[in-house]
Parts: C-alpha cells; sequence; structure tokens
C-alpha cells in the first residue's frame, strides 16, 4: 500500500483525451477523492504552467500524449525546487514491471495500468480519506 | 510467423477493454470478414504503432461502425442518446479505445524486463493490407448487430 500525503485538496488530471480525464476524475472521485478540486491538463506542458499559477497536492498523468509527454512532466515537476514535492501517479497504457522501475527511478509515487478503475486506485492507496 | 497466442490474447484485450471502458458486451462475430468490411468507408477506422526493444512492430487498427461509437460515447460521457457528437469526441473516443486495447495486447507479449512503446493513434480510411499471414483480424458484434473489428499486422524493421 502506497501512502498518500494527508491533504489533498486540488489534484491535476494530465491527459490528451478528454474521455481518459474524465474517467481518471470520475474513478478517483468513487475511490474516495470525492469533494476535491480537479483541474485538468491536455500535456505536460498545458501540466506545467497550471502547476505554476495554482497549488497542487496531486498530478495524476499520462505518459503518451503530443507536446510533453509524462515522463519529461514527471522529470520537470522532481528537478524544481518548488514543485518536487507534489506526488505523481503515473496511469498509462504501456506501463509494466520494467516501465514502473523506470518511473519510479525519475520519482513517481505510483504507476497504474489502464484502464484505470476505483478498484486499482483503492488496491494501490487503500482507504482514502 | 505471428505467435499462437496473438489471437486468443487480441480477442480478450478488445473485450475487457471495451466492457471495461464502454459497459458494452461484444460477442465474437463468426461471419466473414470480407462481408462486414463491404461497407468499409462508412466506418471509423484509427491506427497506431507499438515498438517493443527487439525491433519487432505491431500495428493496430480499430473499426468500429459509427452507431456503436456513438453508443459507447454516449456511455463513458453520460450523454443523451440525442446529444450532438462531435468529431472530435469520436476521435478521442476511439484513440483512448485503441491505446487501452494495444496496450493490454502489448503488456501480455512483453517480458516483465523489456520496455515497450506506443506511438500516438492516426486516423485513417483502409490504412493497410491486412491479408498477409502476419495479420490477425477480430471481429465482435455489440448485442444490436454493430460491429468493431480489430486488425492486428506484425513486422520486423530488422
Amino acid at each position: 500500500m502506497i501512502n498518500l500525503p494527508p491533504e489533498i485538496n486540488t489534484i491535476l488530471v494530465v491527459d490528451d483525451s478528454g474521455m481518459a480525464r474524465l474517467i481518471i476524475k470520475q474513478c478517483l472521485e468513487i475511490a474516495g477523492f470525492n469533494g476535491r478540486k480537479f483541474l485538468e491538463a491536455i500535456n505536460g506542458k498545458d501540466a506545467l504552467e497550471k502547476i505554476a499559477k495554482e497549488k497542487i497536492d496531486l498530478v495524476v498523468s499520462d505518459l503518451n500524449m503530443p507536446v510533453m509527454e509524462g515522463t519529461e512532466l514527471l522529470d520537470n515537476i522532481k528537478i524544481n525546487n518548488e514543485f518536487k514535492h507534489i506526488p505523481v501517479i503515473i496511469i498509462s497504457s504501456t506501463s509494466n514491471p520494467a516501465k514502473e522501475t523506470e518511473l519510479k527511478s525519475h520519482g513517481a509515487l505510483a504507476v497504474l495500468n489502464k484502464p484505470v478503475s476505483p478498484a486499482s486506485i483503492h488496491k494501490a492507496f487503500g482507504n482514502i480519506k | 510467423m505471428l505467435n499462437d497466442n496473438y489471437n486468443e490474447v487480441l480477442r480478450e484485450s478488445v473485450i475487457e477493454a471495451i466492457e471495461s471502458l464502454a459497459f458494452v458486451q461484444l460477442i465474437e462475430n463468426t461471419e466473414s470478414l470480407a462481408a462486414k468490411q463491404a461497407d468499409e468507408t462508412n466506418r471509423q477506422t484509427m491506427l497506431s504503432v507499438y515498438q517493443s526493444v527487439n525491433n519487432q512492430y505491431y500495428l493496430f487498427v480499430l473499426t468500429i461502425s459509427p452507431k456503436l461509437l456513438k453508443d459507447i460515447i454516449i456511455n463513458i460521457f453520460g450523454l443523451d442518446p440525442e446529444a450532438l457528437i462531435t468529431p472530435d469526441m469520436e476521435k478521442d473516443t476511439i484513440s483512448e479505445l485503441l491505446n487501452t486495447i494495444a496496450g493490454k495486447f502489448m503488456r501480455n507479449i512483453t517480458p516483465e524486463t523489456d520496455i515497450f512503446q506506443l506511438g500516438l493513434p492516426i486516423p485513417e480510411k483502409y490504412p493497410i493490407d491486412i491479408t498477409s499471414n502476419n495479420s490477425i483480424n477480430c471481429s465482435f458484434e455489440s448485442e444490436d448487430g454493430e460491429t468493431i473489428i480489430l486488425s492486428f499486422l506484425e513486422f520486423s524493421n530488422k
């Protein structure tokens, strides 16, 4: 089970697919993140711009996106002293054990497979309050 | 020569992805694929290339009837049945379905110690010759008789 920070009020969902962003948001809400503020970004560059403007407590990102993909976003967050504390969860079609190890070495908190479900989020993080 | 397990893994990947994302149950289509492709010009297609670490390439093409695509979008977005479906919503949805299906397949056939890549899906009509020995076609129908076809081609870049 992976521990999340106690105070998560604003969650940034990053995916170039509007359908994926909707599904991820709904799964997070059902898994226990209901009542939080959700922001959306369509790629890594868009996400970095939103992180610079708003206080983000959790980033949930896809990997394969145009303009700036998820690993580059992760690296940009983790090398920035102002933002490196923000936990990043990767949700991707291309994750497998080798990719998970690589992404965690880049600073990802957790790596989940698509299609994501409330059950897979609950399995990774347990009861979310 | 294609791996004997590919056919079964592809079928499972399609059924699991469509059911879990869109809550649409599919049954395998036993009619000839040629008959189903007769009105292909009216169907939505998308393709994507995935590359494994050993220079093997895998091309996936998802072909889906407009009616089934609309039903899937309505289910996922919780829309009114008469709601306007935009071309962007169609492209977005079919791309995500294809990526999820292809990702499930690649995860299944790729050794846990290897990393695989994926390309961004590209909208095309009738993009490849899928009659070669290195191709597989999986055809399914919804309860309403609407068709979805996944075509798969393996090739080497050596």
